[in-house]
């Protein structure tokens, strides 16, 4: 069965990066600034604490154990759902990333939806008619796109097409898929620019394969010729591609989110960040970090439709 | 016009209006009409005229001073930060691919991990737990980004380790340290100034994202992120020219990058997998 085995496969890679990234998210937090004794302390209200009042909270915090020691007890609360609560106002953070987080990752499903979209369109249409005004003009907005920091394209989004034509909502959720409209564009910005290049040089690339002298022998059209024949063929590196991007659209969201004013994980680590609430940065890394691994995951898994080398054995590295 | 001639006009274009921009930041003090920090409240907000020809920001200062000024930190920072990823990459890719066996194993395991950290997240979180200093975005930036430029010197050195005239120096006698320094370095050059330059861009982009998140460059410095977030945000209704003004820089400053790295890319001859148009 050498799909089981490519699942298998794929599963057991995933166990060393998400422990990598708790790792990470851990570290974070031992480097973080200041003694998180005296900081314990201070939030309970003992501010001249003596040696013994340090000894009893440093216990109580598992700060007098090994490193590893720390990193385990750590762990075995974070897999049970425990991210601890917030220095700052005291709150369940694991609640407050529940709440938010479906938010951000409708953003972000949307942007990375929004980049497959435009990115593989334009990227055939820049393919089909090569050499034309279209593929140049396509070019040219492609490399364009890759130069525009987001947060600047959603400013201007927002004063183009919600200021002056009052098409779509400048900021918030309330208004349903039209409020992700400008977020997703914004978001999704710079992944159209690489993915139609992407595109537009796979499927060129397949064009001059001895399969489509054959097809166009045969008298197929142009469109199946290119959709069906070419794109097909080329979909691998684009899968490929498209799973890297999505770390770029979740870090991004972070900084669209505080422009649209969208309530989700981004607004939220960076008031952390301002009240230095180690906890939930840490939190924040951890879910991310997983939610990459995972979306990565199920794009790797379309590998199985996309290259029938997998299903026969062999198969995609 | 010929391919080659075509390929030199592109990296004549590209190349000029990058060094264009660099002149302009590198005398940036020589050039500047006013100080980019100077705060003049009786003369908020100005709009573009005499005097002022970008008119003035939320604190009176001169948006054209301060215009000439933003390139400077970051530029400066994603050189230095780039720098110092491709050294260690270059490191760790040539005893990932020289070495091979259990030294790879491990590399690329730790690559692989690093890998499957999504960038802009681990930026935040570093600058936002480290503060932001020069030290923890440069820390950062080079974390996030040491792994494409193993990952490539790596991949290059395995092929070109593979090669008949390697084996032949090595049968001539020549030390392991001969081959790397003479071969195989001149061999994967052109690939890392390719991706140097676009990493480049990449790291402009990131640096405006951060400053414009406030984790970036720090006020009072004048930086194109830093000036797009503050008070342009907040006034770009009455005061367009607050966004525009730096907005265009980014834009062009990445675009002559990126132009510069596709220019280099196509003039090197370099096959970037198979595909040249990428």
């Amino acid at each position: 069965m050498p799909v089981v085995k490519y699942i298998v496969k794929r599963l057991l890679v995933m166990i060393p990066v998400l422990l990598g990234i708790s790792l990470a998210a851990f570290l974070l937090g031992h480097i973080a600034p200041g003694d998180p004794v005296d900081d314990a302390l201070a939030r309970i209200g003992v501010e001249f604490p003596t040696e013994e009042d340090r000894a009893e909270m440093r216990a109580k915090l598992g700060l007098d154990q090994s490193l590893p020691n720390q990193y385990l007890s750590w762990l075995s609360r974070v897999v049970r759902g425990d991210l601890g609560n917030s220095y700052y106002n005291n709150k369940d953070i694991a609640k407050e990333f529940r709440a938010r987080f479906p938010i951000t990752l409708k953003l972000s499903l949307s942007a990375l939806f929004t980049a497959v979209l435009l990115g593989v369109g334009g990227g055939v249409l820049m393919a089909a008619f090569r050499g034309s005004w279209l593929d140049k003009l396509l070019r040219s907005i492609s490399t364009l796109l890759l130069s525009i920091p987001g947060f600047w394209l959603a400013l201007f989004l927002i004063t183009v097409f919600a200021e002056q034509l009052h098409w779509l909502p400048t900021s918030g959720l309330d208004r349903g898929a039209a409020s992700l409209v400008l977020p997703s564009l914004a978001l999704a910005a710079a992944n159209v620019g690489m993915t139609s290049r992407l595109v537009r040089g796979n499927v060129i690339a397949q064009l001059g394969e001895q399969y489509i002298l054959v097809a166009n022998a045969k008298g197929l059209p142009q469109r199946v010729v290119v959709l069906g024949h070419a794109l097909r063929n080329s979909l691998v590196p684009i899968i490929t591609m498209i799973g890297n991007y999505f770390g770029g659209i979740l870090g991004g969201s972070t900084i669209i989110e505080t422009i649209f004013a969208i309530p989700g994980m981004g607004s939220y680590v960076l008031s952390a960040i301002q009240n230095r609430d180690y906890p939930v940065i840490q939190g924040y890394v951890l879910i991310t970090g997983a939610t990459f691994v995972l979306i990565n995951l199920a794009i790797d898994l379309l590998y199985i439709a996309a290259d029938p080398k997998i299903r026969v054995g062999g198969g995609a590295q | 016009m010929t391919i080659r001639k075509k390929q030199n006009l592109r990296l004549a274009l590209s190349g000029g209006l990058l060094l264009l921009i660099l002149f302009m930041t590198v005398f940036a003090p020589w050039l500047a009409p006013c100080d980019p920090t100077e705060i003049d409240m009786t003369n908020r907000l100005a709009a573009p005229g005499p005097g002022h020809l970008l008119g003035t920001d939320a604190l009176g200062r001169d948006v054209l001073s301060r215009v000439i000024y933003g390139g400077r930190a970051s530029l400066l920072l994603a050189v230095i930060a780039t720098s110092c990823s491709m050294a260690l990459g270059l490191m760790i890719g040539l005893a990932a691919g020289y070495c091979g066996g259990i030294v790879d194993g491990i590399i690329t395991a730790i690559s692989n991990i690093f890998q499957g950290l999504p960038g802009t997240i681990m930026m935040i979180a570093l600058v936002g737990i480290l503060g932001s200093n020069t030290g923890s975005i440069v820390l950062a930036l080079v974390l996030t980004s040491w792994v494409g430029f193993s990952r490539l010197v790596r991949g290059e050195v395995m092929q070109v380790k593979q090669e008949l005239y390697i084996e032949g120096t090595r049968c001539l006698g020549a030390g392991h340290w001969r081959i790397i320094l003479r071969h195989i370095l001149p061999n994967i050059r052109s690939n890392c100034i390719i991706l140097f330059t676009t990493r480049v861009g990449r790291v402009v982009l990131s640096v405006a994202g951060l400053s414009y998140l406030g984790l970036g460059i720090q006020p009072p410095t004048p930086d194109w992120g830093e000036m797009i977030s503050g008070s342009a945000r907040r006034y770009f209704r009455s005061a367009p020219h607050l966004l525009w003004a730096p907005g265009i820089c980014i834009i062009l400053l990445t675009l002559s990058i990126n132009q510069l790295g596709d220019a280099l890319r196509d003039r090197l001859d370099v096959k970037q997998d198979a595909v040249k148009e990428l």
